[in-house]
């Protein structure tokens, strides 16, 4: 209970920061809808000259995207200001002063900042799907909606233990911040079906950087063509990978007490 | 002017063997134009797409990595940085133009690349025997004039952009709107051939073009020597045109900045 | 001819205010309010080659504005500025080539390359030539005890090394003009020493013009001769630092200590008591009536150990200070300040 009250704590002066910039603010807004309406004409390019990627129809596609903007949004909003604050603490040497409070620090860093505008994305991410559901005639059913959800809220989870686990790199690696950028690089996969790669790619984007799991298993479950079983697989391999990610934490923070200079 | 460059550029090979790391990094994010190979590999399986085989897929994006990393810019970020920081002041009190030092990083920048991505392309040459160039020393000393027009737009508007930052705020926002439509545009989603034809007529002569696809396309063999006498042209016009600007905004924006200091 | 002229100087800035809290962030993102700060407000002064001038005052006061202005960074909103017979915002490579500014703050050397590259960079941009650069090099390597330091990573140097490797790329060029913005600020009181003998030196081996703002009034009384004081942009006094001493404060700190408790005697009686405290005292004195009254005390007090002293230069200034704040309340001017000096 006192977390959720933390947070919104955060969260309420994240906001008034951005406040202070009202260009940030209005930029923020419109490049969320930019970059979608970007996504979304990107694949019309495919579209002219085939009817189908791999399987999927156009507005099968659309639905991927939508899931894009959506992780972005997750990304942009609440992983991505954490990330930067912490590499910077390292630097600087505040970053003792999160260890001495009275929280997990594991909480307090890679929670604590919030970009309230990014939150578009999330917003219009999954206007997209809705309306891609609308254009196919397709209502799913109840048991879909549930693998649905599970499988959004496994991506939630898989990406924010990947962030943890670049984060928890800064600890060694002051240098390479740019690390998130790799994952960003990535994660560009994901703007597609995964179903459309071939053999070894294919395999890297659902098991070594599971971008699967994120953009296209979640569609796959409103389109009915994801089984219980897979949505099992996901959700373990999510809990799976955010306990890895909380044992990497904190082994980051053993060797980062006691090499502190 | 040499003597400042040299001195110039030691110093800043020196810190891009220093960032080595990190600049290999920034090499493998460039990872777009494999992500799209991949796509039009498998949508042009069962055919040829707009008169661009598998093979011909896979020989322009192989191509437009290599351009890609070659004609990279980053200085906006720097640029703005400095600005808004005011760390700006100490490179204005110097009795040199602030460009020089970051037209001098780059140059190093290029030369890291460079001697990383040789081995790549002997490697793509060695794993991809069927791809194919019209690649005669004509072609080949065209794309690299080409190229380093190509740089030079990059660089050009990226650093117009971060001039603006003794205005505005929004730079690095507006830079990334210029960077989708030349993903766009410039032919890494898809090679401009493959737009709607009245798209196309447009792109051709926009600086998207000649800052990414142009270069690939001199040695791809799909252009007349007519065509690629025109593009010279409007390459030419493009660069002469930024530069034209840069000029023009610095000397702005070092007043604006001289008004309110930082 | 003066190396630094300055004639009826002003720069004013725009700024936009807020109020705090979220009503406030609320309204100044609908609509912006600006006032102006008149950062310098007509300053006049001239400064002949070789002086070391101290320029003294408050956070905010226009001092940083000033040198900005001189070394052309900022240009005016009005009045005249000449440094070597240039107008400095033009920022010709000729101007450039014979002046430096040291921020305390800011600075050129890049941190993750050994001070020694970023020497070899400036020796290029500046056209030294190269015995010239080897010469001057040795020079300001003997005096500020370089050594060891050039070959290491900036980032691995402490403050006070660092600020000596700072000052030495600001001077590779042997400018005619130095202007020094808190350059002893953070450092230990022995480096304090070390920079200040450096700045000596320098002035007598080369002969430059040096203008240096301080909030440590030891580098002031140590180095220079003349000062200006500038509060709230306005210029409050030119001259030399004693005589401002004697014309602001004409009194003298009499020191007492005791030997024994005193027998019903007034200490109030010979002077203004600025401090008591068991045995000891502090009393003003009227400078010329100092000896008399001191000359008293020892013969009708039990007195252990005595001290003649001038006041203190910080409470020198901080009068001036306070007398020229009584001017403005009377004026009823509002209190407002340069963000940066």
């Amino acid at each position: 209970m006192r977390y959720l009250k933390l947070l919104g704590i955060f969260y309420k002066y994240s906001f008034l920061k951005e406040l202070e910039y009202r260009v940030n603010f209005l930029s923020n807004a419109f490049m969320s809808v930019f970059w979608m309406v970007w996504g979304i004409v990107s694949v019309s390019i495919f579209f002219l000259h085939r009817d189908r990627m791999g399987d999927w129809t156009f507005p099968e596609v659309l639905m991927v995207v939508g899931l894009f903007t959506f992780f972005n949004g997750v990304m942009e909003s609440l992983l991505r200001p954490n990330v930067g604050a912490v590499i910077e603490q390292i630097r600087d040497g505040t970053f003792d002063f999160v260890l001495t409070k009275p929280v997990n620090a594991q909480f307090i860093s890679s929670l604590r900042n919030i970009i309230v505008w990014r939150l578009v994305d999330v917003i219009i991410g999954i206007g997209l799907i809705v309306y891609a559901l609308g254009q196919l005639h397709v209502t799913p059913t109840t048991g879909q909606i549930l693998f649905f959800i599970g499988m959004l809220v496994s991506g939630i989870i898989i990406v924010y233990a990947i962030w943890l686990m670049m984060v928890s790199l800064a600890f060694w690696f002051v240098k390479i911040d740019n690390i998130t950028e790799l994952f960003y690089a990535f994660y560009e996969a994901g703007r597609y079906p995964i179903t459309i790669y071939r053999g070894l790619v294919r395999v890297l984007l659902t098991y070594v950087v599971p971008i699967a799991f994120v953009t296209t298993f979640p569609a796959s479950a409103l389109l009915g063509r994801l089984d219980q079983n897979t949505t099992v697989v996901g959700l373990g391999f999510a809990i799976g990978l955010f306990v890895l990610s909380n044992r990497f934490w904190n082994f980051a923070l053993r060797y980062y007490s006691s090499a502190s200079s | 002017m040499i003597r400042k460059y040299l001195a110039l550029l030691r110093r800043s090979i020196g810190l891009t063997l220093e960032y080595r790391a990190g600049v290999l990094i920034w090499m493998l994010v460039n990872i777009m134009p494999l992500v799209m190979l991949a796509v039009w590999y498998s949508l042009s399986e069962d055919g040829p797409i707009g008169g661009y085989s598998q093979n011909d897929f896979v020989s322009y994006y192989l191509l437009m990595t290599w351009v890609r990393q070659m004609t990279n810019a980053w200085v906006i970020w720097e640029l703005e940085y400095e600005i808004r920081h005011g760390d700006l002041s100490v490179k204005l009190l110097h009795p040199l133009n602030p460009i020089h030092e970051y037209i001098a990083a780059h140059l190093a920048d290029k030369v890291f690349r460079f001697v990383v991505m040789l081995p790549l392309v002997l490697l793509a040459w060695w794993l991809f025997p069927t791809i194919h160039y019209e690649a005669t020393p004509i072609t080949l000393t065209l794309m690299t004039v080409a190229m380093i027009a190509a740089w030079l737009i990059r660089f050009l508007v990226q650093y117009c952009f971060g001039i603006l930052a003794f205005w505005i705020s929004a730079s690095i926002t507006l830079n990334e709107i210029w960077f989708a439509a030349s993903m766009l545009l410039g032919g890494i989603v898809a090679p401009i051939d493959l737009f709607p034809v009245p798209i196309q007529a447009v792109a051709n002569y926009l600086p998207f073009r000649f800052m990414l696809s142009f270069p690939v396309e001199v040695v791809l063999g799909r252009l007349s020597s007519t065509e690629i006498g025109i593009g010279f042209a409007i390459m030419l016009f493009w660069v002469v045109f930024f530069v034209v600007l840069y000029r023009w905004l610095w000397a702005k924006g070092v007043r604006q900045f001289s008004a309110f200091g930082a | 001819m003066p190396h630094i002229l300055v004639d009826h100087l002003r720069k004013y800035y725009q700024v936009h205010q807020k109020e705090p809290g979220l009503a406030g962030s609320l309204k100044s993102f609908i609509r912006r309010k600006y006032h102006d700060v008149k950062a310098v407000d007509d300053i006049s002064f001239s400064i002949e080659p070789g002086e070391i001038v101290g320029f003294l005052g408050p956070n905010g006061a226009g001092k940083t504005t000033t040198l900005k202005v001189l070394s052309g960074l900022l240009y005016p909103t009005a009045g005249v500025a000449r440094v070597l017979g240039f107008t400095p915002s033009e920022r010709r490579a000729a101007f450039l080539r014979q002046i430096t500014l040291v921020m305390g703050q800011k600075q050129q050397l890049n941190w993750d390359l050994p001070a020694m590259e970023t020497f070899i960079v400036n020796a290029a941009i500046y056209e030294i030539p190269d015995d010239q650069f080897k010469q001057t090099l040795a020079d300001l390597a003997e005096l500020l005890e370089l050594g060891p330091l050039l070959k290491k990573q900036v980032r691995k140097l402490s403050l006070g090394e660092r600020m000596k490797c700072e000052l030495a790329a600001a001077l590779l060029h042997r400018p005619k003009v130095l202007f020094l913005d808190e350059p002893t600020i953070g450092l230990d009181v022995t480096m304090q020493t070390k920079i200040r003998q450096f700045v000596a030196e320098y002035n007598e081996r080369y002969g430059a013009t040096i203008i240096l703002t301080s909030h440590y009034m030891a580098d002031v009384t140590a180095l220079c001769k003349r000062v200006i004081v500038i509060d709230h942009g306005k210029l409050l006094y030119d001259g030399d630092l004693h005589a401002l001493a004697e014309k602001i404060a004409p009194h003298k700190l009499i020191r007492v200590e005791f030997s024994q408790a005193l027998n019903g005697q007034r200490l109030e009686d010979y002077g203004e008591v600025v401090k008591r405290r068991g045995q000891r005292a502090e009393l003003l004195v009227p400078r010329d009536a100092t000896s008399d009254v001191a000359a008293r005390m020892l013969a009708q007090l039990p007195i252990a150990d005595v001290t003649i002293e001038e006041p203190p230069i910080e409470e020198v200034i901080t009068r001036v200070f306070e007398q020229a704040a009584q001017v403005r309340a009377e004026r009823g001017e509002g209190e407002e300040e340069a963000e940066d000096e």
